[in-house]
């Protein structure tokens, strides 16, 4: 792997509550992403995915409601140390996001050019006029037809899909370093998020951005991702590339993750059933003993598993795997 | 890309179409609209009348003292040192319109400042902010205001700013029930993602967002504070003669009450009039802003 741009290490992150107990959400999170590299990050929800993500952002509320703990390097300057001050320089210029929602992501009084043209002006000190140039040609270079009378346009006035490509428009208004996408697609429509996950390809081949794409639609993985990381109840519990994850999952979870999806293979002599996961993500407050996705496995073994907690390990170079019984799944596929 | 650069006008013809059915569900208020034409009378009247009007509302006229109204030269009669009454009105109205609307501005922005604070920042200070709010609530505002005007010089300013003092917690209420919902809207968190400041995200952001309930709120504010001001004037703390206010119109109506009815009617009517005017208003904007007709 090149020099990465983004380099994470032992990310922890506790919330306080009220009567004073700790909640331990993200676990000794590691990963490192380099530029043009999509690493997805893929779980249920409540696994810890957004709250990784704002922790990279340091979005998430301060002492001592919340404590982070580890680095996140950006190009080697650690974002856990930086002013709020710096942290507003580095936020939508160098690492930006696109968030789920785009049907509330855009402020519904202001004019979507004046919208793109804010962070411009913000973060590259331009003129008002200068700026809305530039979002006038952000919004061509997101594939929005007409782009000059579009800027003046309201947000209402939009439908979700041009509404996202908006907020793409506004998160590569600075040409960041970084993006993360926080589940982008989930509230489109299929086509829709055929053409979006396609713009954001696109633009990635021209600008050499990195990305971090938070999901938890494995087919999005497949079509977008070159690295997955699955998490659960806030640890990375398999890292792999997309071929050798998909082809040759080894924890449990991952492959419980992929039976739930369906498959279209109408001519499949035989149609493999439809699975689910028994269960639900535990509560992050009172997590298991031992494995934390050992109550819902169908791997589990007794006395072993509900004991000790399995640590991260390399099955092979570039596939990590936290399971105890990683090897006889090896052995089995 | 040079060709960028934007045209003039097609503001218009994508204009935002929420707007338009706001304007024009205010305008069908068929109340609002009798608010809006009272207010307009007495607005037009008070400031615009002195000038048509023959009568200086400072002449004394002693041939035609208590002169009863449309039977002299004077339209609405006389008091009694033979002033008009209809020139003392219009006067008057200057004074208790503009304390109604200076009061209103400032106890708008106030409440709009704490309310905002609080509720963008919550949590201790917030939370800090708004008993503040209760425990001024918490005052009968009459009682409030006659203290505060008992150890005051009263003048225009002093009484604008008592009645301030001591209106603006329902808008801070307002402001900070709002900005408490759009903080937690995507379009402000996204405005944190790209780095804007909390300025930026109160001023630009959120508060855009917040008008419609402000400005209702502000409207029954007026209406609030030239009854507030004809109160304590009417008690005796507030305007002083000889510059005459609705209020105190009443309170040196008083011992004429029985002999001459219609130096307190017509203040009475006045006062009346204008409250009920920014009332409708008020009601007529929280009907036409509510954007869950937009839906």
């Amino acid at each position: 792997m090149t020099q990465p741009i983004l380099s994470v290490r032992g990310l922890n992150v506790r919330f306080r509550g009220r009567g004073g107990g700790e909640v331990h959400v993200v676990r000794d999170v590691d990963f490192e992403l380099a530029a043009g590299q999509t690493l997805a990050l893929v779980g249920e929800s409540g696994s810890g995915k957004s709250v990784t993500s704002l922790a990279l952002m340091r979005l998430l509320p301060g002492e001592p409601r919340c404590r982070i703990g580890g680095r996140v390097l950006l190009e080697g300057r650690d974002l856990l140390y930086l002013t709020e001050a710096g942290m507003r320089g580095v936020r939508g210029n160098e690492i930006a996001m696109i968030f789920q929602e785009p049907m509330t992501s855009l402020n519904p009084v202001h004019r979507v050019g004046e919208q793109i043209a804010e962070s411009v002006r913000f973060h590259k000190g331009l003129g008002r006029r200068d700026a809305l140039d530039r979002a006038v040609e952000l919004l061509e270079l997101v594939g929005i037809p007409d782009p000059l009378r579009r800027a003046q346009a309201f947000p209402h006035e939009m439908s979700g899909g041009m509404r996202q490509r908006v907020m793409i428009a506004i998160a590569l208004a600075c040409d960041p370093k970084v993006l993360i996408a926080d589940e982008p697609t989930t509230a489109l429509d299929v086509t829709i998020q055929a053409q979006v996950l396609e713009l954001l390809r696109d633009l990635q081949a021209r600008t050499g951005m990195a990305m971090l794409f938070i999901t938890h639609n494995l087919g999005v993985v497949a079509e977008i991702a070159d690295r997955v990381m699955v998490m659960y109840a806030g640890r990375i519990v398999e890292q792999a590339a997309v071929d050798p994850l998909f082809a040759k999952p080894l924890m449990p979870y991952t492959r419980g993750l992929l039976g739930a999806v369906p498959r279209l293979d109408i001519f499949a002599k035989e149609k493999p059933p439809l699975t689910s996961i028994p269960g639900a993500v535990p509560d992050p407050a009172h997590p298991p003993k031992g494995c934390a996705f050992n109550p819902r496995c169908t791997h589990r073994q007794g006395g072993l598993c509900d004991q000790r907690t399995p640590p991260l390990e390399a099955a092979q170079p570039g596939h990590d795997v936290r399971c105890l019984r990683w090897r006889e799944a090896m052995e089995a596929a | 890309m040079s060709e960028a650069t934007l045209p003039a006008q097609p503001i218009e013809d994508i204009a935002p179409a929420a707007r338009f059915r706001a304007v024009r569900r205010f305008v069908r208020h068929r109340l609002a609209m009798v608010g809006v034409v009272m207010i307009l009378v007495l607005v037009l009247g008070s400031f615009l009348g002195p000038h048509l009007y023959p009568f200086d509302d400072l002449r004394i006229d002693m041939r035609n003292r208590f002169q009863v109204p449309f039977m002299g030269p004077h339209w609405l009669g006389a008091d009694p040192l033979g002033r008009d009454l209809m020139a003392r009105l219009m006067t008057a109205g200057q004074v208790s319109l503009a304390v109604g609307f200076a009061a209103m501005i400032l106890s708008t922005l106030v409440g709009t400042a704490i309310g905002a604070v609080a509720g963008f920042y919550g949590r201790a200070l917030g939370g800090a902010l708004m008993r503040f709010v209760d425990a001024m609530l918490c005052f009968p505002n009459i009682f409030l205001l006659l203290t505060l005007a008992a150890f005051i010089q009263p003048g225009v300013w002093t009484i604008t700013a008592i009645i301030a003092f001591t209106s603006w917690m329902e808008v801070a209420r307002v402001v900070e029930g709002q900005f408490k919902t759009l903080r937690e809207r995507d379009f402000a968190i996204a405005a944190m993602m790209i780095g804007s400041s909390d300025a930026r995200i109160i001023f630009a952001e959120i508060l855009p967002n917040a008008v419609a309930p402000i400005v209702v709120a502000a409207t029954l504010n007026v209406a609030r504070a030239i009854l507030l001001e004809s109160y304590v004037s009417f008690l005796g703390y507030g305007i002083q003669p000889p510059l005459p206010s609705w209020g105190n119109m009443l309170n040196s109506a008083q011992q004429y009450l029985t002999s001459a009815p219609w130096l307190a009617i017509f203040p009475g009517l006045a006062i009346t009039a204008a409250v009920t005017g920014f009332n409708f208003i008020g009601d007529g904007l929280r009907d036409a802003l509510d954007p869950r007709l937009d839906a």
